[in-house]
């Protein structure tokens, strides 16, 4: 069966390359559709005669007699595949030896090139596996020396493959090129210095020293499925695109591939990496990290992209998916509806911007239209948020321009969330033990009917902080607040901290004297979705809170979907999860200050941390994007299956987090260029370097 | 993993002879025991005119300056791999085998050096006082026989006779040449005129340098080692010139070309080739070393007189010797000399970076020319040049090899006198050669 995929591969290649379909509307449906009719259609074959692919004639002749039974778009595909068959057997083979004078050699001196056969483009070599003493082939690397040829380049990251010979079968190897360097026979500097004229800069040396270029690869994928290492001196290529596409593909099932961006073969063609949609958002694995310099590495670009590939992954396959996206800093996300709206008005706008890099967006937006990714789909589907002013509450107080929803929260709002929600509004330093138990139990006490501690229970913030002031004005040292007793001053710092929050530092989001306010109407979402919470302009404490009050809402939302109920209650509401998506994805920027490394005690973190721990189970994916990995919670770090770097600096590169990175490829991180990432995700093997496409609004400018 | 085929022949030739002794102990070739020394031999190497002294002169620095182009030179290992029990004598004798190589590596005009597989040759030798060991009762000669009936082993006899089509060098792989050391030459008419002397008047043929090896002489293990090298020398010697010829019937003779060693006298060994058999013997060498340049790096031979090897090894970098003929120049493989069209000059390639306390052999090369090279026809036009005639047409050949100093080579025992092209060159050919590891599979042909 894996001549037939190999058959299939290379027919749909043939598809995009030969007959036209690619580049345009509709064409990978197309190739998909044609590809299918010709599996179907060989597979029976197959099954007649398992051999019917090691006889081309055979074949042909076996389809061109199901063709004259075969009608209507059935018999298009087929035709397809007969073209292809034809042009199997019958691409001539003439020998023709050229000869041309060397460059280099005086006259009479020649080069003879080798025999070139018209009709076959000969696959060219660049080098060889090499396998000494001191670079010994293993199963997951080897090296390899390259042809020296001036315009033959190599750089890690690169991809190839290597073909040898086992028991008279082909075996394919490819690999990333993890490191290149480039070696000579002299020992030291030393020996160089004496051999040039005893250290004479300016002498012109007859003799060119010997140079070679090694290249050193991480294996991704062995055809034959061994764990072994290459044993020979194979001839390397570089991989075509159908060797990329399998070695970071094979493993994923053409029904769960979100595209992640591209990578390029030889001939700088880009080409499709996908990611598996059930390792990135649930069941098998789940949530994905962006890490990278601020400014650099473009991180909310890439997630921005991402999101997009998912939304339209979930509404061509039907999937039930929705996204909410948490604009942490400036203007980020607040803008993106305001690009072009359709292929046209983007070509135009890459036209005219003054990127020196637009030809390279143009080709890679080319790519994803080709791949079926259409980005003005969510368009219609986005929904802003922002908090209010705090002077003027009918205003949003956000940097967009266009039309927003306002959310604010009243006390009751936050006591139906829980009292995780409540913890947002003190300091992560003033949460210990001891605070933490009387936010828990002021929530306690005012949801428990039969509590009294309280009385009469606070329903707004004002009735809140004038209940507690006045518990902490008696002269007890032991305070009852719902079951138990809290030291009157552990209630002072509660009621201190609450104060500042809420008549200062969240003036606008915290209603103080309405007991509900206007919370993000999460359980709202639908399926194709995308909104945008902007929480910029907020206060930490505030970010925090709204963002952990909106992450605790989905997992339970999530949950109740996940264990087939049918309603979910929040706070007094009965809510209803018929439409609600089955599986959201949660974007946030600084996943540092929400989930941080170190402190033992952070029973906000530890909430955050637990969700994630849970989100591949229930649907719930956190694409999380920071500087620092190494600043997050390890935990969350442990259940992400996808990792993704951009550009970085050295400083921001320690740590067991980026293990996966090594040698030349954590090299090259330091030198990556806007747009490009370096990406590991649980299927494959090995990290491939991906580019991705400039998001849309920010071609029309700042 | 497969034997070479080479290696696989190598083996059915030993197999012959092993019933009669023992493997040595360790494979190690004899090139890297020997230390050749400097200026131990009488060498002719005189004046070219009468009023000629020997004071250095300068190298000019400016002018034109002749670009080698390619490459030649030649390795060889004599590796001794078994010891032949003589019972009849009570003694034993090493049997070797010798592994050439021989290549032309070309550079182009942006300084890279590139091989030219058609001419990289290489071949194996067996090396033994044969006759000798027959004489003292040896009998494991039969099987020998037949494998040159089978036209798999040739004798070094043939390859004086006819080395063209001996080695025929059109084919990778060719025939294991099977020597015998009992002889100094490889012509078989004097070996048969030897062999009817040792019955007529034996210690005529038992003294000197070319001494039959037979009887008491075969206790001299130490002769018979050094024979064996001498050998393998010489026939490496041949090779290097079918090949050298070779390339210069494809490219012609305005190439320079730059060998490693000196010029040896070819004529006699190309009468049977095709197109320059017909020639005389001057003007088949004329055709071969026209253009060729020997750099010779191990220096045996002194000149003429002493004052001359004085004032060579006070020369400073910068200064050549004066032009000089070769009164005699030595035939391959044979004691004779002749009376030939060579030129030959002295220069110091490099010194210390610290120095030089000086006379000094340190860095001294001989150039070696044909007469031709300098435009000449014979020595007696050289003579009837003046000074700055010989300096237009010297100077841009020494200019010519002083080029080549940079870059100097690595390996610190020859780095004041070898070329790296040249070293390249060797390197590549070295590749070639069995190593000791490979040899060993000669030792499963004992246990067998």
């Amino acid at each position: 069966m894996s001549d037939l995929g190999d058959f299939l591969r290379e027919f749909k290649l043939w598809l995009r390359d030969h007959k036209g379909l690619a580049k345009k509307h509709g064409a990978r449906k197309k190739r998909d559709a044609v590809t299918e009719t010709a599996s179907s259609i060989l597979y029976s074959m197959i099954r007649e005669n398992k051999n019917v692919l090691d006889n081309m004639l055979g074949l042909l002749d076996e389809l061109k007699e199901l063709c004259q039974t075969t009608h209507g778009e059935r018999k298009e595909h087929l035709n397809y595949l007969i073209d292809f068959v034809n042009e199997k057997i019958s691409t001539p083979l003439i020998l023709k030896e050229t000869e041309t004078p060397a460059e280099g050699f005086p006259s009479g001196i020649r080069e003879t090139s080798p025999p070139v056969r018209e009709g076959i483009t000969p696959r060219k070599t660049i080098g060889r596996v090499s396998i000494t003493k001191h670079s010994p082939a293993t199963p997951t690397n080897f090296e390899f020396w390259v042809e020296d040829r001036e315009d033959l380049h190599l750089e890690s990251t690169a991809i190839i493959t290597t073909i040898g010979r086992i028991r008279d079968k082909n075996v394919k190897i490819t690999g990333i090129v993890e490191e290149v360097r480039a070696i000579s026979a002299t020992d030291s500097p030393m020996d160089d210095f004496y051999a040039t004229g005893y250290g004479d800069p300016t002498l012109e040396l007859p003799t060119k020293r010997p140079i070679i270029k090694i290249g050193k690869v991480s294996i991704i994928r062995r055809t034959d499925g061994r764990f072994e290492p290459p044993m020979g001196s194979w001839p390397v290529y570089f991989a075509t695109a159908e060797e990329i596409m399998d070695a970071y593909g094979a493993d994923i099932s053409e029904e769960k591939q979100i595209l992640a961006g591209f990578t390029w073969d030889e001939s700088k063609n880009p080409v499709p990496i996908f990611l598996d949609a059930d390792y990135l958002l649930g069941y098998e694995g789940a949530h994905l990290n962006i890490a990278g310099a601020s400014g650099l590495a473009t991180k909310t670009s890439y997630a921005l992209f991402l999101l997009q590939s998912i939304l339209n992954y979930a509404d061509e396959k039907g999937e039930s998916i929705a996204a909410i996206a948490f604009n942490v800093k400036e203007a980020d996300l607040m803008r993106i509806d305001e690009g072009p709206n359709d292929w046209e008005k983007l070509y135009d706008a890459i036209k005219s911007t003054d990127d020196p890099l637009k030809e390279k967006h143009r080709i890679l937006w080319e790519a994803c239209r080709e791949e079926g990714l259409d980005p003005f789909k969510i368009l219609d589907k986005l929904r802003f948020f922002a908090p209010p002013r705090p002077g003027d509450p009918r205003k949003p107080l956000t940097f967009r321009r266009g039309r927003v929803d306002l959310y604010s929260y009243g006390l009751m709002d936050l006591v139906d969330i829980g009292g995780g929600a409540l913890l947002g509004l003190l300091e992560p330093e003033d949460i210990d033990e001891k605070t933490s138990a009387v936010i828990y139990a002021i929530v306690d006490a005012i949801t428990d009917t039969r509590d009294t501690t309280l009385s009469p229970k606070p329903n707004t913030f004002d009735q809140l902080l004038d209940r507690i002031n006045q518990l902490t004005s008696r002269r007890t040292d032991w305070i009852p607040i719902g079951s138990g007793t809290h030291h009157s001053a552990t209630l002072s710092k509660v009621l201190n901290r609450l104060t500042q929050a809420v008549r200062h530092q969240l003036v606008g989001l915290l209603l103080q004297g309405d007991g509900r306010g206007n919370p993000i109407p999460v359980e709202g979402i639908d399926s194709g979705q995308l909104w945008i919470i902007d929480i910029s302009k907020l206060h930490p404490k505030g970010q925090r809170l709204v963002f952990h009050s909106v992450y605790q809402t989905l997992s339970r939302l999530l949950e109740a979907k996940r264990n087939n109920e049918e309603t979910v209650k929040l706070g007094g509401r009965e809510i209803r999860l018929d439409n609600f998506p089955q599986r959201i994805v949660v974007f946030v920027d600084e996943l540092n200050k929400f989930a941080p490394k170190g402190r033992e005690f952070a029973p906000l973190r530890s909430h955050i941390v637990d969700i994630t721990a849970r989100g591949r189970s229930i649907g719930l994916s956190l694409l999380g994007a920071q500087q620092l990995a190494s600043q997050v919670d390890e935990e969350i770090l442990a259940n992400t299956s996808t990792f993704v770097v951009g550009r970085s600096h050295s400083i921001g590169m320690r740590g067991a987090v980026y293990d996966w990175l090594q040698g030349g490829l954590r090299d090259r991180v330091y030198v990556l260029k806007k747009g490009e990432m370096m990406m590991w995700h649980a299927v494959h093997t090995r990290p491939v370097l991906i580019s991705f496409p400039k998001p849309l609004h920010t071609l029309i400018g700042e | 993993m497969k034997v070479p085929e080479k290696l696989q022949l190598l083996g059915k030739v030993i197999s012959a002879i092993k019933a009669h002794g023992h493997a040595v102990s360790r494979l190690i070739a004899e090139e890297m025991e020997y230390k050749p020394a400097i200026f131990d031999v009488q060498g002719t190497a005189e004046p070219v005119r009468d009023e000629d002294d020997f004071t250095p002169l300068p190298i000019i620095p400016e002018g034109p300056t002749i670009n080698f182009q390619a490459f030649i030179d030649g390795v060889q290992r004599t590796t001794p791999v078994y010891w032949v029990s003589l019972e009849k004598l009570g003694t034993q004798v090493p049997v070797h085998v010798g592994h050439i190589a021989v290549g032309v590596v070309l550079r182009d005009n942006t300084g890279k050096l590139r091989c030219k597989f058609d001419f990289i040759k290489d071949r194996l030798l067996i090396l033994m006082p044969l006759t000798g060991m027959e004489r003292a009762g040896f009998e494991g000669t039969s099987l020998l026989r037949e494998l040159i009936d089978e036209g798999n082993l040739i004798p070094d006899s043939q390859v004086a006779e006819d080395p063209i089509s001996a080695f025929n060098i059109e084919k990778e792989v060719g025939p294991i040449v099977l020597c015998d050391t009992t002889f100094s030459g490889l012509e078989e008419s004097m070996r048969e005129d030897d062999l009817k002397e040792l019955d007529r008047n034996p210690e005529r043929v038992k003294k000197g340098a070319g001494a039959l090896l037979v009887d008491e002489l075969l206790y001299n293990t130490g002769r018979v080692r050094s024979r064996a090298q001498g050998r393998v020398n010489t026939i490496r010697q041949i090779l290097e010139m079918l090949v050298v010829t070779k390339f210069r019937e494809v490219y012609g003779r305005e190439i320079y070309v730059l060998v490693d060693g000196p010029l040896f006298f070819m004529g006699k060994w190309l009468r049977k080739h095709d197109v320059l058999g017909g020639l005389r013997e001057v003007e088949r060498e004329k055709f071969v070393l026209k253009n060729a340049v020997g750099l010779v790096k191990s220096l045996r031979g002194r000149p003429k007189e002493m004052m001359h090897l004085r004032n060579i090894l006070c020369m400073a970098e910068g200064e050549r010797s004066p032009l000089m003929k070769i009164a005699d120049a030595v035939d391959i493989g044979s004691s004779e000399t002749f009376v030939k069209p060579h030129m030959t000059t002295y220069l110091r390639l490099r010194s210390p970076p610290e120095g030089l306390s000086l006379p000094s052999p340190v860095g001294i090369v001989r150039v070696d020319l044909h007469v031709s090279t300098i435009g000449c026809d014979n020595t007696d036009q050289v003579k009837c040049m003046s000074k700055e005639e010989e300096e237009a047409l010297l100077g841009p050949i020494v200019r010519g090899i002083r080029r080549e100093r940079w870059p100097s080579v690595t390996d610190k025992g020859r780095m004041f006198t070898q070329v790296f092209p040249i070293s390249e060159t060797e390197r590549m050919l070295h590749a070639r050669l069995y190593s000791s590891r490979e040899l060993a599979y000669i030792y499963s042909i004992f246990r067998t």
